[in-house]
């Protein structure tokens, strides 16, 4: 398992420090959860939530309190032009 | 009122309120206060990343309002904390990250809402671990909070803000969050009352999120009285946040008075072999006192507690680098270039887990894990009321505790961790100090017996003395 190709996945850029830092952690963390392997699961289903509910549905409605006005939504973000959100260049 | 002059920032939640509508002092001269502690001792302890500098305004707005405005309102006039996880109109939210520094949040989580419909005045937001990633609030991008008891000790975490706050009577009474042990256990090292509510009690909506599954905002008191008061507001389903219950929010604080009855307290053997030496007395003592209350205390057998760490480290780290993956720096906020190495270690950790070829073998086996865990409790409870669970195997460490620690948090929180991930409820009861710094034992309910847990709670801290410690500061 190699720490650089899962900062990749991750979208993170480790420091040349980090990367031998991390690997070594990553191993240690890794031997420590290994002790799941240690119980018999072979009757349990996974659990993924405990609130016991499902399928929590709702109208297809427009909820008006909470649209966000155009104004408050550029308002944070660094650069805006004509009411657009202005992004970093992503094309090689 | 117990004497004359109080020190007003000293008060529990339902002390205060009774000064207020009592007309004993004003909301402005309690506001003070705790403003005049912070500005003694924030500098050293370090709780507190913002104040809101509309307090004092608010404060003289319930003064000056209608008489029974401190009767209707439940929280008119009263200061509390809010942990810097918690969205918050017209306060910056950072989560303790550089990631949303300066981020002023343009909707309101349900909590604070909440909140500021039942009249209360935010003081100002609390540090935390950044993205909650942590048990100490030393892995907060703006600097650890220091343990009020003594400042060269942590406070815990991730609610060490709140709690280092609550405990410092900089405040009346906090809000914390927990995804495994973030209330109990800094409230614990704190020494006040922490209360972790059942996922699910309390909505989510607005919280930054870390572990989905497992995310319960919850009160950090001074008493478990307060904690009942607290958690009535706050309590309740959301229709924002849709794995919040349908199960109706009793009156805890009326609950508190019913007539108790006898319980059956189970004592985990494999929780004791946890626990440092030196707090182990502490524990039988305390547990001494629930057998003078009527209770009766057996000990039992659980999964071993260690397991629940694994399965802890995999489901969170998952589900945090899921939570974390929005954080892309392409439209909003600072790069992810600014996450710290804790936010880091847990996004890949947690990307590993979940990635093709690995998912079976760790998320799906801790998800399993989980329900094992799960079915233990589900047993453990068909025999007994509550459960006995310190939430720290020992007091507050040192500040520097945490380097080159990659586990630290998960590994701290071994006690707190198998109740978290089956969503149950729990709280942390001081009872007594080692070594000049606090010490808790705990207790542990099933899911939405939150009732049965703030009675047990109360009792206990009416039969004794130890919540009401202070530090000297």
């Amino acid at each position: 398992m190699d720490v650089r190709d899962v900062a990749k996945l991750a979208n993170l850029k480790l420091t040349d420090a980090e990367i031998p830092l991390f690997q070594k952690q990553f191993t240690e963390t890794l031997d420590v959860v290994d002790d799941i392997n240690q119980l018999d699961v072979t009757t349990v289903e996974p659990t993924s939530q405990v609130s016991g509910l499902t399928n929590i549905l709702r109208i297809d409605e427009i909820d008006s309190s909470r649209v966000i006005p155009q104004a408050e939504v550029l308002r944070q973000a660094p650069k805006s032009s004509q009411g657009f959100v202005v992004v970093p260049y992503v094309f090689e | 009122m117990s004497s004359n002059n109080p020190v007003l920032n000293q008060l529990s939640l339902l002390t205060a309120r009774k000064g207020l509508i009592s007309k004993e002092f004003s909301s402005q001269e309690l506001v003070q206060a705790c403003l005049d502690q912070i500005n003694k001792h924030d500098k050293k302890i370090h709780s507190f990343l913002h104040l809101n500098d509309q307090a004092i305004e608010l404060a003289k707005k319930y003064d000056n309002s209608s008489p029974d405005i401190f009767t209707s309102q439940p929280l008119a006039g009263i200061p509390i904390a809010i942990k810097d996880n918690f969205l918050t109109v017209g306060m910056p939210t950072t989560a303790s990250s550089n990631v949303l520094a300066g981020y002023l949040p343009h909707y309101e989580s349900t909590v604070t809402k909440k909140l500021l419909a039942a009249g209360a005045i935010f003081i100002g937001k609390t540090n935390m671990d950044a993205w909650a990633h942590g048990s100490s609030t030393e892995t907060s991008d703006f600097g650890p909070t220091h343990n009020p008891w003594n400042t060269d000790y942590l406070p815990g975490g991730s609610s060490g803000g709140s709690a280092a706050a609550v405990a410092s009577d900089m405040c009346i009474a906090a809000i914390g969050s927990e995804t495994a042990g973030s209330i109990r256990q800094p409230a614990a090292w704190c020494g006040i009352t922490g209360f972790k509510p059942s996922y699910g009690r309390v909505s989510r909506y607005g919280v930054v999120a870390m572990a989905s599954s497992t995310d319960s905002p919850g009160p950090m008191t001074k008493d478990a009285a307060d904690a009942a008061y607290l958690l009535s507001i706050i309590a309740g389903q959301d229709k924002y946040d849709a794995t919040t219950s349908p199960k109706i929010v009793p009156n805890y604080t009326e609950e508190l008075t019913t007539k108790p009855r006898k319980l059956k307290i189970g004592l985990p053997k494999e929780y004791l072999e946890v626990l440092n030496p030196e707090a182990k007395p502490l524990v039988e003592a305390a547990i001494k006192h629930l057998i003078a209350l009527g209770h009766e205390v057996e000990e039992t057998s659980l999964i071993a507690p260690k397991y629940s760490i694994g399965v802890y480290t995999i489901v969170q780290r998952s589900e945090v680098s899921s939570n974390l993956a929005r954080y892309d720096g392409i439209r909003y906020g600072h790069s992810r270039d600014s996450f710290g190495q804790e936010a880091k270690r847990r996004i890949m950790l947690g990307t590993y887990a979940l990635s093709s070829g690995y998912y079976d073998q760790y998320y799906t086996r801790a998800q399993k894990v989980r329900t094992l865990i799960i079915n233990d409790f589900n047993n453990a409870f068909s025999k007994y009321d509550l459960i006995i669970d310190p939430p720290s195997p020992g007091v507050a460490l040192k500040v520097g505790a945490t380097a080159n620690e990659p586990m630290f948090g998960e590994m701290q929180d071994i006690l707190v961790e198998p109740s978290s991930i089956a969503g149950l409820s729990g709280v942390n009861l001081p009872c007594g100090l080692i070594g000049g710094l606090p010490f808790s034992f705990g207790l542990i309910a099933p899911q939405f017996a939150e009732s049965l847990l703030l009675h047990t709670a109360h009792s206990f801290q009416q039969a004794t003395e130890y919540h009401h410690a202070r530090p000297r500061l």
